[in-house]
């Protein structure tokens, strides 16, 4: 019982970390096109 | 009506940002095709989430399609912005305005994308979490789902609010890059907060999701294993998705900065920036006509020209245009001059002149500022080169400085100080016209008593005298500079002591008194009358007789500008000193033909000049008078 109180665990934890960290990754990622239009003013 | 028209009018905006997202591109066509199957499942989702029919498969179906969605976006983002850093990066353009529609248009692929996948997923998302909500039967694992839902919602709301206004909004503005710059700090900014957001959200849905866990294992709810297997695939991808993207985020949060308002980047050869003469204080970034001196040649504004005349034609004709775009402005007549600083001065003033005569005002010389560099992850180190402008008026000044100085960098270096006019006038303003007279002695009194000054002392005294508003009336000898070789102004005060120099007169006639002008007589005047304290050149004098523009010779040009004591006259006669054959009782007879030729010479002129003096009404000096005189 208390290993598939662990397994709910982790199934939780990683669902949300994998989650948290795939949009967090999606922002960052699109961030990049403001410093790519960034370069603009540069060149 | 005003209803219809507003539909109607937002109609023709989505169909014109359709056809932008679009661009014509098969990528384009399938990712409108996926967002349309997103909808349909979204759709389908909802009509079993209300006709209380399992949503199972509609869901399954949503996330493929979004999945799906988020994937073709991401290409195609990636893609338009390998197309945009690849004409960024590339080197000066042969067409400028050819470059600024290749950004413009892969920028317009990449935002449009971002604005049409979120509002599509957006909805998708909602409905999502009704089914999560609402659905009867209850979903499988519905926890993942909603979570999964609620976190992407949020994602795509954050993406979507963080580029309201960038970067478009900045177009047209006095300073854009500057504004565009806050735009875009204020994008990253939200979408760092939008971050932290999300970090939050997952927190408060961890929270929940243990709850669920520990009222599950009261229950005694054991997870299913393929729920614990799609959190581990989920784990990895988000593992390796933020590992991965850590270069974008950290240039994100560093921007090229903007340039500063007194510096300015232009499309001239990279070899000949570096060469230019270095930014000074008080640069300024200016907008104008640049004449570039590169290794190819001259050329005006990327424009191949061969000599001045060709700039000058080129050069007018840019003035009339501008004139004829912006007929009720005022034409700023800059030109600016791209030149290494190692050109020799002089070779530089044909494009001054060619500017001069081309009607512009002001010329320029382009300046480099100091090279910055800006070290990026992902692009490698980024030099920011710019230029700033240092303005001169076209004058006399500015091109004896083209001549006095040995190189361009020198002469820019000077700090607009040029050398000073060899031929500047120094002369006072006339002060005859101003002074009242004095009343005595009695002016024909005078004459018996004209008399030598001694030394230049005593001329002045007088001239300080008068200067403090005392004149003192008297008459003075003066003679012609006729007989004298020498450039000087035609009227010189003798003084009785041998080792002083004479000092020039210059004499303006008062009351009706005859003027005997500026012709170099070979005779010599009692003059009456009084200083006036001022020192005057004969520009000034000429000033006096309502001669405001004379013209001048080489010799005059130099003699006009020598000062001479201005003298009030007041009344004159004069007297010639007869010339007389010298001593040649032991000369040759071709040396007295020539003394005698000389002294005939002189004669004739001298007669001409008593003559002269007869016209204008001078009479001749009474011997008494001459006496002190001499």
């Amino acid at each position: 019982m208390r290993r598939a109180l662990l397994r709910n665990i982790y199934t939780v934890t990683a669902a949300v970390v994998g989650l948290v960290l795939l949009c967090v990754a999606a922002i960052d990622w699109l961030g990049y096109t403001v410093f790519v239009a960034s370069l603009t003013w540069w060149r | 009506m005003v209803a219809v028209a507003e539909q109607g009018s937002a109609i023709s905006q989505f169909l014109y940002l359709l056809r932008w997202f679009l661009d014509g591109q098969a990528l384009g066509w399938c990712l409108l095709a996926t967002l349309t199957a997103v909808g349909t499942s979204v759709f389908r989702l909802l009509f079993r989430v209300v006709r209380r029919e399992s949503g199972l498969r509609a869901v399954v179906w949503t996330w493929c399609t979004v999945v799906l969605s988020l994937a073709l976006a991401g290409v195609r983002i990636a893609l338009a912005r390998q197309e945009l850093l690849a004409v960024l990066l590339r080197h000066a353009p042969d067409d400028s305005s050819q470059r600024a529609r290749l950004v413009a248009v892969s920028l317009t692929r990449v935002v449009l994308t971002q604005r049409f996948t979120c509002s599509v997923l957006a909805v998708a998302m909602l409905a999502m979490l009704v089914a999560v909500i609402h659905a009867r039967p209850r979903l499988p694992q519905r926890w993942l789902i909603g979570l999964a839902a609620s976190l992407l919602l949020l994602t795509v709301v954050a993406v979507h609010l963080s580029n309201q206004g960038f970067p478009w909004s900045c177009f047209g503005a006095d300073n854009s890059s500057a504004c565009s710059f806050e735009e875009a700090s204020r994008s990253v900014l939200q979408m760092q907060r939008a971050a932290r957001c999300l970090v939050c959200a997952g927190a408060l849905g961890w929270a929940i999701g243990l709850l669920l866990v520990f009222r599950a294992a009261r229950r005694q709810i054991v997870s299913d294993g393929r729920a614990s297997l799609a959190s581990t695939v989920i784990l990895v991808a988000g593992i390796g998705a933020f590992w991965a993207t850590r270069t974008e985020h950290a240039d994100a949060l560093q921007l090229v900065p903007p340039d500063r308002p007194n510096a300015a980047r232009f499309w001239i050869d990279e070899r000949l920036q570096e060469q230019l003469p270095m930014a000074r204080s008080g640069c300024s970034a200016e907008t104008a006509p640049i004449i570039e001196l590169g290794a190819n040649g001259v050329s005006v504004d990327g424009s191949a020209l061969r000599d001045p005349e060709d700039v000058e034609a080129a050069l007018a004709r840019k003035r009339e245009l501008w004139q004829q775009l912006n007929p009720a402005s005022r034409f700023s007549g800059l030109v600016l001059l791209a030149a290494p600083r190692g050109t020799k001065a002089w070779d530089l003033l044909p494009w001054l002149l060619a500017a001069q005569q081309a009607g512009y005002a002001k010329f320029g010389a382009l300046l480099q500022v100091p090279t910055a560099t800006l070290h990026t992850h992902s692009l490698g180190a980024l030099e920011i080169k710019r230029v700033c402008a240092e303005v001169w008026t076209i004058d006399a000044g500015l091109r004896r400085a083209f001549a006095h100085f040995e190189t361009w960098g020198e002469l820019v270096a000077a700090d607009s100080v040029w050398p000073p006019d060899p031929y500047a006038r120094h002369s006072e303003h006339s002060r005859c016209g101003s002074l009242s007279a004095p009343t005595s002695p009695p002016l024909a009194s005078l004459f018996g008593k004209a008399h030598l000054l001694r030394k230049r002392d005593d001329l002045d005294a007088l001239i300080n005298q008068a200067k403090n508003g005392v004149a003192e009336r008297l008459a003075l000898r003066v003679g012609g500079t006729g007989r004298v070789s020498c450039e000087c102004p035609p009227f010189m005060i003798p003084l009785s002591d041998p080792d002083e120099s004479s000092p020039s007169l210059l004499a303006i006639p008062q009351n009706g008194a005859a003027n005997f002008g500026l012709d170099r007589t070979v005779l010599e005047f009692i003059v009456v009358g009084y200083f006036s304290g001022a020192w005057i050149d004969t520009y000034e004098y000429l000033h006096t007789q309502g001669d405001d523009d004379p013209v001048t010779d080489d010799e005059t040009r130099s003699t006009y500008r020598e000062l001479g004591a201005e003298f009030c006259l007041e009344a004159s006669c004069y007297w010639a000193t007869p010339f007389e054959f010298g001593n040649y009782e032991h000369a040759g007879a071709e040396e007295r033909r020539l003394s005698e030729e000389n002294v005939r010479y002189w004669r004739t002129r001298q007669a001409e000049d008593i003559a002269q003096m007869a016209r204008l009404g001078i009479p001749k000096c009474r011997p008494e008078s001459l006496a002190k005189a001499r």
